[in-house]
């Protein structure tokens, strides 16, 4: 038994080595004192770190990633809560293939989206670059959105909206005071977690971008010319970043169990 | 206590096929009435129009003989116990009562007032702080009672209030419904798909058929005298034949068979609890008649055996406490007249 069980650490033990050693071990080198990236890194410094913040182009690509995060997710809620209620709501023919769009964000492989609204936005319909970059933002993220508005709906008695009306409120009452209570972990973790998905997404930055950069592109740019360190300590940072926001998004979820 | 009042209610979601044709149906104060019907006959949509949810293509909902047909459903006063008890899973049960007081402007203190004791009077006091996700099926339902009398409803509606209780606590269920409607002498209607439940519960029960109401009496009378055929067979009459497969067979019958056949009767009823078997023939002309037949099959229940023999009459079912026969005897089946039921 204890042969077993010893055995069954060192399985998970080496899983997770191969897990997050291709991420931990490359990280070591953001600290490395050396100007090119070597392993094992050499001595310790910060100073990688103040020089993500001294490029103008990453820093000008990080608040681009929050402008359209936060825009395209704003805007990708808007559309979910309707959708998610409608679905909720209503019975009818072909409800479970719309649900499945709605719902499988892997249904079309992000390059190819990228590039079929790379044809259709800018060159057939001439959209504004910023404009497109914010439109393919929202087509890939609102499936995200969707998935944890509605499975906060799912699990809500449909009648709860006519109990309440019967009880004597105004179904716009009876809807503020029952429905969206039950929504608000799905609206905001939904939120999050198509943010995180925005301000990740790299190919549909890639393809839509004219002039302004993103900052995965931006960092894509920076590592075509230089092959110092400053792009590892970015990524430390950028980990932390949505790492403690889909930790948030994991902890409001799991605080009604949806 | 109210009474409540449909009148000539036709409703249709596609216009040649009418869900409720119409239909008329007159419930009294205090009054605990079961509406029984099969799936798809209508129940649910009798439900919202009474609630107010839906308003019917014609016809008029009548509360205290006031018309309400198109007072919007916050303002009817009519409580709901959902089927699936609906309770806002984000308040707690105290919260879940106190909601409709509390949407109507009752004070805090007043509001809780009234909570508590109405959980004291369902015995559900101990539960006043969880949340519905803690409760078994049993006690969310009490709760969703109790949110629903909270705000002294004039009228009760009752979807289908045991489909989620385990089948053995329904009978002590319904006892509970029983008394609790007494208790607060409200006028009820309780709809159910399943006549054991409808003929429990009810100071009366309304069948529902084809859009209407098809009969409306006291359990007994209804089951003494179910008039059709379609009201026998859903409340369980094993054997219905046509008058006419009777006449052939008991000639001493003909005279009073071809009068029922003139008053318009199609049909002949008897439940299985009312035949006999027997080894002998037995013919009294008076009082009763057999016929011969062969068992084709028995199956055992709790109390009694089910024989199913075929004669040549009809395949009838009998019912028999005691196990007498095996399968394949040749038996006589003896039928009183007096349990005879003349059916349209």
């Amino acid at each position: 038994m204890r042969l077993v069980s010893s055995f069954v650490w060192v399985l998970l033990a080496t899983t997770l080595f191969i897990l997050l050693s291709p991420i931990i071990v490359p990280l070591t080198v953001a600290f490395s004192e050396r100007e090119v990236i070597s392993f094992p890194p050499t001595g310790f410094t910060l100073k990688w770190f103040y020089n993500a913040f001294k490029f103008k182009s990453l820093v000008d690509g990080f608040k681009l990633s929050l402008y359209i995060g936060f825009a395209a997710s704003s805007i990708a809620m808007a559309l979910s809560l309707p959708a998610s209620y409608a679905l909720f709501k209503y019975s009818f023919k072909g409800k479970s293939i719309i649900e499945n769009i709605f719902l499988a964000p892997s249904l079309m492989p992000e390059i190819v989206l990228s590039y079929l609204l790379l044809i259709y936005l800018i060159a057939f319909a001439r959209f504004p670059g910023s404009l497109a970059l914010l439109l393919g933002h929202i087509l890939i993220i609102t499936p995200y959105a969707m998935r944890y508005v509605y499975a906060s709906l799912v699990n809500l008695s449909k009648e709860i909206e006519e109990a309440a009306v019967s009880l004597g409120a105004h179904p716009v009452r009876a809807f503020l005071d029952v429905v969206v209570p039950n929504v608000k972990n799905g609206l905001v973790a939904g939120f999050i977690t198509s943010f995180v998905v925005s301000f990740n997404a790299f190919s549909i930055s890639l393809f839509l971008s004219y002039g302004a950069m993103p900052l995965p592109i931006a960092m894509w740019n920076y590592l075509q010319v230089r092959y110092d360190p400053t792009i590892a300590a970015l990524s430390c940072m950028l980990i932390l970043f949505t790492v403690t926001l889909t930790i948030i998004a994991r902890r409001i979820v799991s605080l009604r169990g949806v | 206590m109210s009474t409540l009042e449909l009148v000539n209610i036709t409703h249709y979601y596609t216009k040649q096929n009418p869900v409720l044709r119409d239909l008329s149906l007159q419930v009294n104060r205090g009054e605990l009435l079961a509406l029984l019907g099969e799936s798809g006959s209508g129940k649910t949509t009798i439900l919202k129009i009474i609630a107010g949810f839906l308003k019917p293509q014609r016809g008029r909902v009548l509360i205290d003989g006031e018309d309400c047909t198109n007072t919007p459903p916050h303002k009817r006063g009519v409580g709901i116990v959902f089927q699936n008890y609906a309770l806002f899973p984000h308040m707690t049960v105290l919260g879940n009562i106190i909601y409709g007081l509390k949407v109507r402007g009752v004070s805090k203190f007043e509001a809780a007032k009234i909570a508590m004791d109405l959980l004291e009077r369902l015995d559900i006091r101990d539960l006043a702080d969880r949340y519905p996700s803690q409760l078994s099926g049993g006690q969310q339902q009490r709760v969703a009672i109790a949110r629903a009398l909270a705000i002294r409803p004039k009228i009760l509606l009752m979807d289908e209030p045991l489909s989620n209780i385990d089948p053995k606590l329904r009978s002590r269920v319904r006892t509970e419904i029983k008394k609790i409607q007494r208790e607060f002498e409200i006028t009820t209607i309780y709809v159910t798909h399943d006549q054991d439940d409808a003929f429990e519960i009810g100071n009366r029960i309304a069948i529902l058929h084809d859009g209407r109401i098809e009969k409306v009496d006291t359990p007994m009378n209804i089951l003494l005298n179910p008039e059709t055929s379609y009201v026998a067979s859903f409340i369980g009459y094993e054997n219905i034949m046509p008058i006419s497969r009777f006449k052939e067979h008991f000639k001493s019958l003909s005279k009073v068979l071809e009068r029922k056949a003139e008053e318009g009767y199609s049909h002949v009823g008897i439940r299985a609890i009312n035949l006999k078997l027997s080894d002998r023939e037995l013919n009294n002309e008076e009082e009763i008649i057999s016929v011969k037949g062969r068992i084709v099959l028995k199956a055992y229940r709790k109390d009694h055996v089910r024989n199913i023999v075929e004669t040549s009459i009809a395949t009838l079912e009998v019912h028999t406490p005691e196990d007498h026969f095996k399968e394949g005897d040749t038996v006589y089946i003896i039928i009183n007249k007096k349990d005879l039921v003349f059916l349209k």
